[in-house]
C-alpha cells in the first residue's frame, strides 16, 4: 500500500491507516492506529490506537491510546500514553509525560516530570525536574536533577547520581511535602551519589550518601562516603 | 518451585563476582529474562530472588562469551527465535554445521531442499546430535523429523523439550512444553530428555561464528 501525506489545519478527524507524513495544526481526533514516517502535531490531538513513526514531534497536548513505537520523540507539552512506549534512539520531553505502560528507550531526557506506573529502561536516563516511576528504572547512567518531589519503587544501573537543581523554595520550607526529595524502596549500582534521597535500602561499590538524605541501610563493596547531615541508620562493608 | 532452588540477589552476586551495574545491564539487554526476577518479601523489605541452576548457568556462559560476542550478539544467542532465517544445505555443509549424513537422513524424510529455514536446520542438528551420541536409531530419527516438522512450530519459539521413551522395543517419540510431570508405567523406559533451548543456543552460537 502507498503511503499519502495527512494534513489537517482546525478541528479535524481522521482514520487511521498508513501514511508517509502526517502534519496535524489545531484541534484533531485520530480514530484507529496510525503508522506514518514523521509524525508532527500541534495544538490538542486524540490519537484512539497505536502509533508507529520515525520521528514523533508534540507541541501542545497529546492524548495516544495505544502503544507508541518510535525512533526519535520531542515532547513539548502535556502528553499522555495510555500504553506501553518504545522509543530506539532518543526521546526528549518539555513539560510532562505521562506513560501507563512504561518507558522503554535509548537515550531519555525529560525536563519537567515524567510519570509511569510501569517501568523505564535505557541506556541513559537525564531528568531535570521529577518522576513518579512505580516500577524499576533500570538505565545505565541515570542523572537527576530534582525540583520537585519524586518517587521510584526501585533503582538498578552502572552510576546513579540524584542531586537538587535549585536552591530550597519558600514554599517547601512551610510545606516539608513540596521538598524537592526522592522516595525510593531500592536503590542499586556500581557508582551511587545520592542527595535528598529516602531510601530504604542502597546497595552499590562505591556510595556517596550527601546531604539532605535518610537511607536505612546501606551495601557497600569498597567505598561510602557519607556527610555530616546525612542519615544512615545501618551501614555494612560486604 | 522450592525454596532451595532460589538465590537472592545478594548471594548471586558475591558467588558470581558480577556487579549490580553488569546485572541490571544484562537484565537490560534481555540476556537474563524477565520470569527469572522472582520477587519476595523478606525481612529488610522486597527481595529479589533467581532460579538457582539457570541463573547461575546463564551468568556463567555470558562471562565466557562476553569478550568475543558483544551484548547485542549474546542476547540473540539466548533468544529462543532467530536472525539468521535460513541456510542453504550445500553451506551448511560446508560450514560443518550438520554433516551430510544427517542431512540425507532428512531429506529422506521431508524431500530435497535447497534452502531450510531455521527450524529445519535445528531440527538436522537435534537429529544429528542424538543419532551420534547413539540414542537414536535412525528409524528414530525419521519420527523425530516427522514430530519436529510437524509440531515445532506450534511452540511458537516458547521452551520445549523433546522426550523418547522405549516399551518393549517400541519407540515413542514427542515434544512437550515441559516433560517433567509426565508418568508411565514400570516396563517404559525413558531413553533421553532434551531440552531444545540448549541445542538452540549451540546452534546459534556455530551459525554466528561460521559466519564471523
Amino acid at each position: 500500500m502507498e503511503r499519502t501525506e495527512m494534513s489537517i489545519s482546525g478541528i479535524g478527524r481522521s482514520q487511521g491507516g498508513l501514511y508517509s507524513h502526517v502534519r496535524l495544526d489545531g484541534m484533531v481526533k485520530i480514530n484507529g492506529d496510525t503508522d506514518c514516517l514523521s509524525f508532527d502535531s500541534n495544538g490538542t490531538l486524540t490519537l484512539e490506537g497505536a502509533l508507529q513513526s520515525e520521528a514523533v514531534t508534540v507541541n501542545g497536548t497529546a492524548t495516544v491510546e495505544g502503544r507508541v513505537n518510535a525512533n526519535r520523540m520531542m515532547l513539548d507539552g502535556l502528553v499522555t500514553f495510555k500504553d506501553q512506549a518504545v522509543c530506539h534512539e532518543s526521546l526528549t520531553a518539555n513539560g510532562r509525560l505521562s506513560i501507563a505502560g512504561g518507558l522503554i528507550g535509548e537515550k531519555v531526557e525529560i525536563f519537567g516530570s515524567l510519570k509511569t506506573r510501569g517501568g523505564v529502561q535505557c541506556e541513559w536516563f537525564h531528568v531535570h525536574g521529577g518522576f513518579n516511576i512505580g516500577g524499576l528504572l533500570n538505565a545505565g547512567m541515570i542523572d537527576v536533577k530534582l525540583s520537585m518531589p519524586s518517587k521510584v519503587n526501585e533503582i538498578g544501573g552502572d552510576a546513579i547520581s540524584v542531586k537538587r537543581f535549585k536552591k530550597v523554595s519558600v514554599l517547601e520550607q512551610v510545606v516539608p511535602a513540596f521538598s524537592a526529595r526522592l522516595q525510593a524502596e531500592v536503590i542499586e549500582g556500581d557508582e551511587i551519589d545520592l542527595e535528598y534521597t529516602e531510601a530504604n535500602i542502597v546497595r552499590g561499590n562505591v556510595v556517596r550518601i550527601g546531604k539532605g538524605c535518610k537511607i536505612g541501610r546501606v551495601e557497600y563493596k569498597d567505598r561510602l562516603i557519607r556527610e555530616d547531615d546525612a542519615t544512615i541508620e545501618k551501614a555494612q562493608q560486604i | 518451585m522450592n525454596e532451595e532452588d532460589l538465590i537472592s540477589k545478594k548471594e548471586l552476586l558475591e558467588l558470581t563476582g558480577i556487579s549490580y551495574g553488569q546485572l541490571y545491564r544484562w537484565k537490560r539487554k534481555n540476556l537474563i529474562p524477565e520470569e527469572w526476577f522472582v520477587r519476595k518479601s523478606a525481612f529488610t523489605g522486597q527481595e529479589t530472588f533467581f532460579p538457582k541452576d539457570k541463573i547461575l548457568q546463564r551468568i556463567e556462559r555470558i562471562k565466557n562469551m562476553k569478550d568475543g560476542l558483544s551484548l547485542d550478539e549474546l542476547a540473540d544467542v539466548f533468544s529462543p527465535s532467530s536472525n539468521i532465517q535460513s541456510m542453504s544445505s550445500a553451506q551448511l555443509i560446508e560450514r560443518n554445521i550438520v554433516t551430510s549424513i544427517s542431512l540425507a537422513l532428512f531429506e529422506e524424510v521431508a524431500g530435497r531442499q535447497e534452502t531450510l529455514s531455521f527450524d529445519d536446520i535445528l531440527t538436522v542438528y537435534v537429529l544429528q546430535k542424538l543419532l551420534q551420541g547413539g540414542d537414536m536409531t535412525r528409524d528414530e530419527g525419521k519420527m523425530l523429523i516427522a514430530v519436529m516438522r510437524e509440531h515445532y512450530g506450534a511452540f511458537a519459539s516458547k521452551p520445549c523439550e523433546l522426550a523418547l521413551v522405549r516399551k518393549m522395543g517400541v519407540p515413542l517419540l514427542f515434544l512437550a512444553e515441559s516433560a517433567e510431570q509426565i508418568y508411565f508405567d514400570k516396563d517404559a523406559k525413558w531413553i533421553f530428555r532434551l531440552p531444545l533451548a540448549a541445542s538452540i543456543e549451540e546452534l546459534k552460537l556455530k551459525l554466528n561464528e561460521t559466519e564471523a
